[in-house]
């Protein structure tokens, strides 16, 4: 979706504009480049005013000035009985406009002078559909559809204001508008529909048998259990982000220390924390692979000696000549079949050659099981080979994992070590300093008990779930047994599968998006970053937490500059626009204004390539405007502007260059 | 008329699950009746997911049948 034009009727000091965006695929950025106070920011303003209602970029002398929403020129103007109109239009569209949007205030003059200002409540909207044009009866519908207000600060941001994304408590806006842009905020709802669905379906599922109201009895009772699991969960994670918020701010404050010897135990401190973590991983995955070596290992094992004698009773019939077999059952049977023996003899029945053939079919047959044997001491050998290398494998498994937790330790008794030399520090130099000591590890103490109560609740949780599949699977196989409740029973099967698909589709969607946000922020923010030895990677963990991590591993969110924030914040956005499956225009106000020379113009030179299908405007001041970045962008600019705003008349002049 | 899309990723996720297709189809559809388009009310969801789960019951009979026939 595009912009195709805006227009601005005094709105702010936009007396009388036009502003057409490029709609071009390949010039796909548009510029409007203006001085500080021009009207840049404005035109963001119009935008999400015409759209949500909400002016979200007002600067703070406007605000404070409380500056009308109509030009100031035209205000003071006016003169009582006049009136006048505010008005933004934006028309969108893909190649040709689709939808114009429009949004009106009136200005009135009383009698006395007094300029009173009434806000249109809605938008009005007209569609295109089969050559004619219409307005929409719903105006708010049908925004929510194109330009989603929820998602919207994921396509008009001032990028100086991004900083709140990574401010505390900045986990939850994270997920909310990664949940929202990616849609699976339409996953949710859907599921909490088909919920009630399934719900009404089941209860209609009640008095047709005493074994239908039994397993009713119970999914209740799971179900029960199963949000009572969620409930402590949920604590649990809360709980789990307030103690470590509590770690960070010790970590921050041991790190800022004036005292060198505490910034270096803190820093060492750190670094065992990361390397018993990343142990700690290392020592899941090798218990998953003894567990899964345990599960193939585990029968063959136990039927190990029943193997063996197996074999050793093959051997013996091969040391008696009884194996291989001579002639098989199958020869003699064909013999007779035919009618006919090898050596050309007819074999009519009741002949002598038919009866010494008959003859040793039955002692062949007799010895049938041998044959059975014969294949089978090969795959014998293969079960008795096979089983000793697993049984190594899960040998050496052990003896890894055994090694790994020394190491685990160890290291944990150095974390302890240092623990204590900063308490003892404390202790003689700085009260503070023992008690923030005294309070980290208690802290750890409580991460560690809440991460094996998070352990324990959500195995709770897996188990439940299958509880509840089966219990589902039972209902309907009892539903259906009742030829007059077939049809009930099959409802109540279609429900239940939905629900389980789109369950496991959401699932896999929150850890596939969140992975891949991940991935393409540490991307761009390492291609974008000017100190590139410095910073490792960025981490977005289960819980949306966003951290950037240097090259030893310490966290390092608190730490980065105003200009480092702004491109992990540009970063962030560019990786969600990459992932969203929605396509929105960008509009970023000031998208480099706390970033100096090279590095702006190596954002100006990789921006273009993240953002490739995307219509993007850039409000730019003439110092993020320089030379070097127009040389980078001037490939992809579609449309050019800059911005006069002449104070005499309150009035900014749109020139397109 | 709606314009956005619901996220192809999901699309394909379902596309990807092995599940009958009547199933498919209903969550299929469910999920653009809950992406919804502007020119209708705000649905009152349970008439319609009742409508959709009838519709889709029937299907599986038509696709019974017709694998029966072919046998």
């Amino acid at each position: 979706m595009r912009i195709h034009h805006v227009k601005l009727e005094n709105y702010r000091s936009y007396r009388d504009a036009e502003i057409k965006f490029s709609t071009s695929p390949v010039k796909n950025f548009t510029i409007i480049q203006g001085s500080n106070g021009a009207g840049k920011s404005n035109i963001l303003n119009a935008v999400t005013w015409c759209l949500y209602g909400e002016e979200r970029h007002l600067r703070t002398e406007d605000k404070n000035r409380q500056l009308p929403i109509i030009n100031e020129q035209v205000y003071h103007t006016l003169m009582p009985g006049e009136q006048a109109t505010v008005k933004v239009e934006i028309a969108l569209g893909d190649s040709e406009i689709k939808h114009v949007i429009s949004r009106q205030a009136k200005a009135f003059c009383q009698p006395g002078g007094e300029v009173t200002i009434r806000e249109d409540t809605d938008p009005q909207v007209m569609f295109l559909a089969q050559g004619n044009w219409h307005q929409s009866s719903n105006p708010i519908m049908a925004i929510k559809f194109l330009l989603p207000s929820d998602i919207s600060h994921f396509f008009f941001f001032d990028a100086e204001q991004l900083d709140e994304f990574f401010k505390e408590g900045s986990a939850k806006r994270v997920k909310k508008g990664v949940v929202d842009v990616s849609q699976i905020s339409l996953l949710h709802q859907t599921i909490s529909h088909l919920e009630v669905l399934h719900g009404n379906v089941r209860r209609a599922t009640q008095g047709i048998s005493p074994q239908t109201d039994r397993i009713n009895r119970e999914l209740g009772e799971v179900e029960e259990k199963l949000r009572g699991c969620k409930e402590a969960l949920s604590t649990l994670d809360q709980n789990q982000r307030g103690i470590q918020d509590n770690l960070d701010e010790i970590q921050q404050r041991f790190r800022a220390s004036t005292i060198e010897e505490v910034r270096r135990f803190e820093e060492s401190r750190e670094r065992l924390d990361g390397q018993i973590r990343d142990y700690e991983s290392q020592l899941d995955g090798l218990r998953e692979q003894a567990v899964a070596c345990l599960r193939e290992t585990g029968p063959l094992v136990y039927a190990f000696e029943a193997i063996k004698t197996t074999k050793k009773l093959i051997q013996e019939q091969v040391a008696l000549g009884k194996l291989p077999l001579k002639i098989r059952s199958l020869f003699f049977e064909d013999l007779l079949a035919q009618g006919r023996c090898v050596c050309g003899q007819e074999l009519a029945k009741g002949s002598d050659a038919s009866i010494q053939i008959q003859s040793h079919l039955e002692k062949a047959t007799q010895s049938d099981y041998l044959s059975e044997a014969e294949t089978g001491k090969y795959v014998v050998n293969h079960i008795l080979r096979g089983t000793s290398e697993l049984v190594e494998k899960q040998r050496n498994l052990g003896k890894e994992i055994h090694a790994l937790e020394g190491t685990i330790e160890e290291t944990k008794r150095q974390l302890r070590e240092l623990s204590e030399k900063i308490e003892k520090y404390g202790e003689i130099n700085l009260e503070e300093i023992k008690v923030l000591e005294q309070q980290h590890v208690q802290y750890q103490e409580e991460q560690r008990k809440n991460n094996q109560e998070i352990g324990r609740k959500q195995v709770e949780e897996k188990f439940l779930g299958k509880e509840l599949s089966r219990l589902n699977g039972e209902l309907e196989r009892a539903v259906k047994k009742d030829q007059k409740q077939k049809d009930l029973g099959r409802r109540l099967g279609l429900c239940t599968e939905a629900l389980q698909a789109l369950n496991e589709i959401r699932s896999e969607m929150l850890s596939e998006v969140r992975s891949k946000i991940q991935q393409k922020t540490e991307e761009y923010f390492l291609d974008l970053i000017w100190k590139k030895a410095t910073y490792k990677r960025v981490s977005i963990d289960d819980n949306f937490q966003i951290n950037v991590l240097n090259v030893r591993d310490m966290p390092s969110l608190g730490t980065l500059s105003a200009g480092e924030r702004q491109v992990l914040a540009l970063a962030f956005m560019a990786a969600l626009s990459s992932i969203s499956g929605f396509d929105a225009p960008v509009i970023i106000d000031t998208p480099t204004g706390r970033i100096s020379g090279v590095p702006r113009e190596n954002i100006a030179e990789s921006l273009p390539g993240y953002l490739a299908d995307t219509q993007v405007t850039l409000l730019m001041t003439d110092t993020e405007f320089t030379e070097p970045v127009q040389v980078r962008l001037n490939e992809r600019i579609g449309q050019e502007y800059s911005l006069n705003f002449f104070e005499d008349d309150a009035n900014t002049e749109v020139v397109q260059r | 008329m709606r314009d956005r899309q619901i996220n192809q990723m999901i699309l394909d996720k379902l596309e990807a699950k092995d599940i009958p297709m009547h199933v498919k189809g209903f969550i299929g559809e469910i999920l653009q009746h809950e992406n919804g388009g502007i020119d209708q009310e705000r649905p009152q969801y349970t008439r319609t997911y009742d409508n959709l789960l009838n519709k889709f019951m029937l299907q599986q009979d038509e696709a019974r049948i017709n694998h029966g026939e072919t046998e």
